[in-house]
């Protein structure tokens, strides 16, 4: 791999994300109200602290991957957890708009696509759907009497 | 005395039908998430964390616990008979349990596996209900400075226990660090990092994190993995026959492995889990290198030893007692699982402290009394009963579990507050945890670094406020000297002194 496709990585990816975090996260601790005279007793104190070892922490991982010849690889597809996080993020979106029941047995029927289970019986796919999502209404309404969210005044 | 006394009705709490059922499902909960390759009973008890909003502090902290001995135990199933450990804390049960199976004697290695794991869990428990009453009164002794030490001393501990990836596990630890001061400053009261945002004030909770680090992460690696586990051989797990007379050990075997390979195992399993961050893996290791070491028969191990299991099993399972003790005493949590005990506690209004024990012991005492029942009953109860069904678990169809897990994982982090956004913090966090845990960033050493962050700033603080922000205070303090000693002489041991190899498999 060419040096600067290797930068594209995720071995250089997620150091980079953790020193854009810490950069935004220093710079929020001077907006941080109330430090008096004395430094370490005040809240800006051990934020300071974590950033500045951060950074050195992040400078001997970036060095590190720099002096490593070759990107190892990484097992396993990234499409199928790419998959996974889209249709959390939309049961998520859509958990209170459309209530526990719909929102559930469509988020469920979606990751049964993914892991692809029983997809090729449609009946025994959509039982086991109604199964798990009944199951989970059962404890949490039922047993533990927590309101879910509604459609029209149903599950 | 009066101590002793709790205990005893912490045994009786147990007799509660509530109480009861809590004990016998948890464990049968741990059972089934420690022998499932890819689910561990940190999932278990992650997922446990939002229906302890719902239920009592005490059903709940035997829930916990039975999970823990349980998923401790039970990884040894998969271990020995498809030489897939359920649980890390079962490599090395592996290395020779799946031996014996492969001659025809996987029952037997079943049967030394729940010996082994009966005796060390039943002795770790009873250790740490004795030095309990100890460890309170050494806990008073300690000071503002000295409190800071221990902490520093804990957070250090878990870093480098992470041997090869130092700078990831500091770096995983100060993220959570960081995490931990989003919010109210405790000491001023003034919000830190909300970026004007309501939601932050009250900074980000432990089950977001707990849920997110530790469920939907690992559903995003199984998703990833989802082709390399098709490679796991059902058929042979179908083909194994075993009937229930097969588990229990021979006397002659059992005292071919002596009482005094138990009773050591068992003493270093105990003490590693008080170690912050050691964990099951690490009890297993070093016993099974020390008994090992100490064997007449040192040429058997990985090669089928029924000592190795033993040794193994015994220190992994008496690692759950060491593991409650830093915890319930100092609110320094040995593992997730004790961390994630440690927020059941506080969301019950309970600080851990020497002050648990004196005034709140019925509330911790079914705990341990869960702890002595599932070791020295329900492990070999279950063996025997249930030992047959074990094997078959691994065949369940991961496409319906994962999906049952994330219904779990996201509906439980929405009932603790009715709140999507407690939904979609789970999300997030557990896509960044997907993320470092691809490039081998701890999330045990963010889960600890968010618990131990605040403590750790707190006592810092004070230190400094009672010395006029003179850093020298925690050298002149013998019980900070001593802590940051001791953190001196585990770097030294553990990072400067040569390792000691894995055993050849």
């Amino acid at each position: 791999m060419t040096g600067r496709h290797r930068l594209l990585t995720m071995e250089f990816a997620l150091p980079a994300f953790f020193l854009v975090l810490t950069t935004i996260y220093l710079a929020q601790t001077f907006a941080i109200r109330g430090q008096s005279g004395a430094f370490w007793q005040g809240p800006r104190a051990m934020p300071i602290a974590a950033s500045v070892l951060m950074y050195a922490l992040l400078l001997v991982v970036l060095v590190r991957q720099v002096r490593q010849d070759t990107t190892p690889d990484q097992p396993g597809e990234i499409l199928r957890p790419l998959l996974v996080m889209l249709a959390t993020g939309a049961y998520i979106f859509l958990f209170q708009p459309l209530g526990y029941g719909l929102s559930t047995v469509l988020f469920v029927s979606a990751l049964f696509v993914i892991f692809e289970f029983r997809t090729a019986q449609p009946a025994a796919f959509a039982l086991y759907a109604l199964i798990v999502t009944a199951t989970f209404y059962i404890l949490y309404a039922v047993i533990f009497g927590v309101r879910l969210p509604q459609l029209f005044g149903v599950i | 005395m009066d101590t002793f006394l709790s205990y005893f009705n912490g045994f009786a709490a147990l007799t509660d039908p509530l109480n009861f059922a809590m004990l016998v499902g948890g464990f049968l909960i741990g059972t089934f998430f420690g022998a499932m390759p890819g689910l561990t009973s940190v999932l278990a008890i992650a997922l446990l964390l939002p229906v302890t909003y719902q239920i009592d502090v005490v059903p709940a902290l035997i829930m916990c616990a039975s999970i823990f001995m349980s998923g401790m135990y039970s990884g040894s199933i998969t271990a020995i008979t498809i030489n897939i450990p359920g649980a890390p804390s079962s490599m090395m049960t592996a290395l020779d349990g799946n031996k014996l199976m492969r001659r025809g004697k996987g029952a037997n290695a079943l049967g030394h596996a729940a010996l082994g794991s009966m005796i060390g869990g039943t002795l770790g428990a009873v250790l740490l209900m004795a030095f309990m009453p100890i460890a309170a009164k050494v806990s008073l002794l300690i000071q503002t400075p000295g409190k800071f030490a221990l902490i520093f001393f804990a957070l250090v501990v878990i870093v480098i226990v992470e041997k090869g990836n130092l700078a990831k596990a500091a770096i995983a630890m100060l993220l959570g660090l960081m995490i931990a001061t989003i919010g109210i400053d405790d000491l001023l009261s003034v919000p830190r990092f909300t970026f004007g945002t309501e939601s932050l004030i009250e900074g980000i909770d432990l089950m977001p994190l707990v849920i997110g680090a530790f469920a939907i992460s690992e559903i995003l690696v199984q998703a990833q993995n989802w082709r390399l586990d098709k490679a796991i051989d059902l058929d042979a797990v179908n083909r194994i026959k075993i009937t229930r007379r097969d588990f229990i050990p021979l006397w002659s075997e059992v005292r071919e492995i002596g009482i005094w390979l138990y009773l050591k195992s068992t003493i270093i399993g105990y003490l590693i889990g008080i170690l912050p961050g050691a964990g099951g893996s690490m009890a297993a290791f070093v016993s099974y290198i020390e008994a090992r070491r100490s064997s007449r028969k040192p040429e058997e191990y990985g090669q089928g030893s029924r000592e190795g299991i033993a040794a193994a099993e015994s220190a992994n399972n008496a690692m759950c007692g060491g593991a409650f003790v830093p915890m319930l005493m100092f609110g320094i949590p040995g593992d997730p699982t004790t961390a994630i005990v440690l927020g059941v506690l506080v969301i019950n209004g309970l600080q851990p402290g020497a002050r648990l024990l004196e005034n709140q012991a019925d509330l911790i005492s079914p705990m341990f009394a869960a702890l002595i029942v599932s070791a020295l009953i329900l492990i070999p109860l279950t063996l025997y009963l249930l030992g047959p069904l074990f094997l078959k678990m691994v065949t369940i169809s991961r496409g319906l579990l994962y999906s049952g897990i994330a219904v779990v994982a996201l509906v439980g982090s929405y009932v603790a507050t009715l709140s999507v956004f407690q939904m979609s913090l789970s999300l997030v966090l557990g896509i960044l945890a997907f993320y470092m845990r691809r490039q081998n960033y701890s999330t045990v050493a963010m889960l600890l670094g968010f618990i131990l962050g605040p403590d750790l700033e707190q006592y810092f603080r004070r230190a400094m406020s009672l010395s006029d922000d003179n850093p020298l205070i925690f050298l002149t303090s013998p019980d900070s000297l001593f802590f940051l000693l001791l953190t001196a002489a585990f770097v030294y041991m553990i990072v400067i002194r040569k390792p000691k190899s894995l055993p050849a498999a």
